[in-house]
């Protein structure tokens, strides 16, 4: 018989807060049946989602991301390069922000999983490929899918 | 005369969970019933863990005589892996699968699963060399699986059958045509459908569409309607009157096109002295996530007795009848999707709520179903309606009603609308 373990999940979500809002939704319905972890969401620090999950929260020292989003949502009126442009820029600015708060290695380093909640994040995620062993990740159903490995 | 052969084409087969997979099994199942030897071609196990997630379930269900024979797939597009993520698409996600989904379609017509096509036609040709297959039975979405069939017909001379759960070129949820006429996939469909040896559709509106699009083929068209599977826990109820009703809803739920906000107001409407629970049960689609907003609100209707349970494990579902007393059926406005679980829900001889409009397909197999309580239209108000009648019908029932009403469902069996194509193969596979 497996021994089934709580393993631990840090998801970084520096993007828009409804991302990490949809990412713990999936995650509350998804332990529902077999998945359960400890979770860190290291979010903005101006803007904290609500927790159906009850998880510890960690802000981070992101507050100047928000000119970059208004330059960003001016960028609907862009063309398809200048978002790519954005896109890049933004996922370096958070990369670089992240970068810049320890505990957020110490906490990668400790982790099992860590998600990126939105596209923003990935960069971020990545760059920890070497300070931790645990299973990077982006998107709901491999967070799960990384988690029910990890439990079992 | 010796046992005929079938390959089944079919890339969504157990483990996965999409919806497509009930058919493919019902249809292996079914002709290994009736004297066949069937092999099934399809994708490797672990190719649906990482992506959609799977349920075990499932493989339980598939006849231990079918020979299962798996192929290497992936969905890199669809890897949340970061360890594996190239540089390039680190540093431009959206650039990166942009490129990829057009050079996926490099073999087939068909974004990502068009590159299934040269490892599936290599798998078939073994499967063929090692026992000649009589007929190719290739069911889509997605439709590289015809490629496969249309294969093994020029190289071998198999006849074969299109089984079109869904549709390539019209959007069954819109009703509008997805490519333009004389493009690629037009052009492509066009002559796999010219050596067809059958054509099936899931209902009449999709097989009569296709039956305007490509007259020539129309006389080989059939539909082979989705129907329930037959389970020995299957049996017809006994009602009693009761106080406390509950409702149950299973199948996935699609914010996108289910009504489900509409479902919770009038939830909110329908009780008030004589409260009802309702369970939902069911994987969320679009990746497993429900829109903050509805998520908030479907946390809140929990205090008005309507709770989510989260997804249920194929061999669970009768389990989950029996726990319920009335069904709701929430389906997506279009003239085109019937939805299998239709025919599950009339089986089952219990109360069906319909959250619909009258354009849903499925209006033509509940039509005459003497429990079938229908929202004259999808408002709060005229979903309240609807959920109270079929309470009373619960609280206070009336034994023959609800007898016709099981014996009504029992004609939309997999194998009541299998036989008569099955036996038309077998007749042909026996002249060949």
């Amino acid at each position: 018989m497996p021994t089934v373990v709580e393993p631990r999940l840090l998801i970084v979500g520096l993007g828009p807060t409804a991302t990490t809002d949809v990412l713990l939704s999936y995650l509350d319905a998804a332990r529902r049946t077999d998945t359960a972890a400890r979770i860190v969401v290291a979010h903005r620090r101006d803007v904290a989602p609500p927790d159906p999950c009850g998880a510890r929260w960690l802000a981070l020292p992101v507050r100047t991301l928000t000119p970059r989003i208004a330059v960003e949502q001016r960028g609907d009126h862009l063309g398809a390069a200048a978002r790519l442009v954005l896109a890049n820029l933004r996922s370096r600015q958070v990369a670089h922000a992240a970068g810049r708060a320890p505990v957020l290695g110490r906490l990668a380093a400790a982790a099992d999983v860590v998600a990126a909640a939105d596209p923003a994040s990935v960069r971020a995620v990545c760059r920890l490929r070497r300070r931790t062993r645990a299973m990077l990740v982006t998107g709901e159903q491999a967070m799960v899918y990384a988690l029910t490995r990890c439990a079992r | 005369m010796s046992v005929p052969h079938l390959l089944l084409v079919a890339l969504n087969f157990p483990p996965s969970r999409s919806s497509g997979v009930y058919r493919a099994v019902a249809v292996a199942n079914e002709f290994v019933r009736t004297g066949w030897d069937v092999s099934v071609l399809t994708v490797e196990e672990e190719a649906w863990a990482r992506v959609t997630g799977t349920d075990a379930s499932l493989i339980g269900r598939v006849d231990p005589r079918v020979r299962v024979v798996r192929t290497p797939f992936s969905w890199p597009h669809l890897d949340g892996d970061l360890r594996r993520w190239s540089r390039p698409r680190i540093e431009a996600p959206y650039l990166w699968r942009e490129l990829w989904l057009k050079r996926s379609q490099r073999n087939f017509p068909e974004p990502v699963t068009g590159r299934w096509l040269p490892t599936a036609t290599a798998a078939a040709d073994t499967v063929h060399a090692e026992r000649p297959v009589d007929v190719t039975l290739a069911t889509a979405s997605p439709a590289v699986s015809f490629a496969v069939a249309a294969h093994l017909h020029d190289r071998a001379g198999v006849p074969y059958v299109m089984d079109y759960r869904d549709a390539w070129q019209l959007d069954t949820a819109t009703g509008r045509r997805t490519v333009p006429a004389g493009g690629r996939v037009d052009r492509y469909e066009r002559r796999l459908l010219d050596d067809a040896t059958e054509v099936w559709f899931v209902n009449e509106p999709i097989r009569a569409w296709h039956a305007r699009l490509h007259p020539h083929a129309a006389d080989k068209m059939h539909v082979v309607a989705n129907g329930f599977d037959d389970d020995p826990q299957r049996r017809e109820r006994r009602p009693h009157a009761k106080r406390g009703v509950t409702f149950g809803y299973v199948g996935t739920l699609s914010p996108g096109t289910h009504p489900i906000n509409e479902l919770l107001d009038g939830w909110r409407l329908a009780f008030g002295a004589d409260p009802a629970t309702g369970i939902l049960r069911g994987y969320l689609a679009g990746g497993g996530a429900l829109p903050p907003d509805t998520a908030a609100r479907l946390r809140a209707a929990a205090e008005t007795g309507l709770t989510y349970e989260g997804p249920i494990p194929k061999a669970e579902v009768f389990e989950f009848y029996n726990r319920v007393d009335a069904l709701i059926l929430l389906a997506a406005s279009s003239p085109f999707v019937t939805g299998g679980k239709v025919a599950e829900y009339l089986s089952t001889g219990m109360p069906i709520v319909s959250v619909h409009d009258r354009n849903n397909a499925s209006r033509s197999l509940l039509d005459g179903y003497p429990l079938w309580f229908p929202a004259a239209e999808v408002s709060p108000e005229a979903i309240a309606a609807a959920l109270r009648r079929a309470a009373a019908a619960v609280r206070d029932p009336d034994p023959e009603r609800w007898h016709r009403a099981f014996v009504h469902g029992q004609r939309f069996s997999r194998a009541a609308q299998l036989a008569p194509r099955i036996q038309a193969l077998t007749l042909g596979a026996d002249r060949g």
